[in-house]
């Protein structure tokens, strides 16, 4: 990633999401931030808690879980966004962006 | 070619291509597939990418269950590497390479170990070398 910082991240499985079964592409570049393992992440804590309210528990015992807690935070900023309304990818999607 | 386990793909619910577009950017589509009684591997034709035809491609089948209280069950997958036919109004998955990981095969433990390694490797090259 570092090599070759360009990606695409794609949103496409209907369990994993609440907002509707729609299904979006990111293309984008890719600015790893794997400086600082133990504490580079921890600004993001508060959507991760979010998203898995569970966390708290492993957070608690942090030192148990050494590896667990080493985390590479990858910002990606987009470039172009493919979507597909309802999930519906034999359709013509919307594209935002260049 | 490779050789697929087809009984074991034929359980995914869908699969999702990806290739590299012009700008060198990767493109991913979700998209529905079949498997023909000849063994071959028959995928919907996504709206947006009207010309797979000839190209290399990633064909990802996957599959991963959120459990209610904590963390994930179900986790495998089988990436396949190959290139693309026509068929059937179709396109046609020629497979050349397979990754996969199915965690009742190999429990998710034991793929930790296994990845180990590339881990310590990749550790390494964070360290800054210490002048003695």
């Amino acid at each position: 990633m570092k090599r070759n910082p360009r990606v695409s991240m794609l949103f496409s499985n209907p369990e994993g999401t609440t907002a509707g079964r729609h299904t979006v592409l990111v293309q984008g570049t890719a600015h790893p931030q794997d400086a600082d393992l133990d504490h580079g992440w921890e600004r993001y804590l508060p959507h991760w808690r979010k998203k898995e309210p569970v966390i708290d528990a492993f957070l608690a015992d942090r030192e148990k879980f050494g590896w667990f807690w080493k985390r590479i935070v990858v910002q990606v900023e987009p470039k172009r966004i493919t979507a597909w309304k309802n999930g519906d990818t034999t359709r013509p999607p919307e594209v935002f962006g260049a | 070619m490779v050789k697929l386990d087809l009984k074991r793909l034929a359980n995914f619910r869908y699969a999702v291509i990806s290739h590299v577009d012009k700008d060198g950017f990767p493109f991913s589509v979700s998209t529905n597939f079949q498997i023909t009684p000849k063994g071959e591997i028959l995928l919907e034709k996504p709206g947006a990418r009207p010309q797979l035809k000839g190209e290399r491609v990633g064909v990802l089948f996957n599959s991963i269950t959120a459990i209610p209280t904590v963390g994930y069950g179900h986790r495998r997958y089988m990436l396949v590497w190959g290139t693309m036919s026509e068929e059937w109004g179709m396109y046609k998955l020629n497979p050349e390479r397979l990754s996969e990981w199915d965690e009742k095969i190999l429990p998710f433990d034991q793929l930790c170990a296994k990845s180990a390694p590339q881990g310590a490797k990749y550790l390494a090259s964070l360290q800054t070398p210490v002048e003695a």
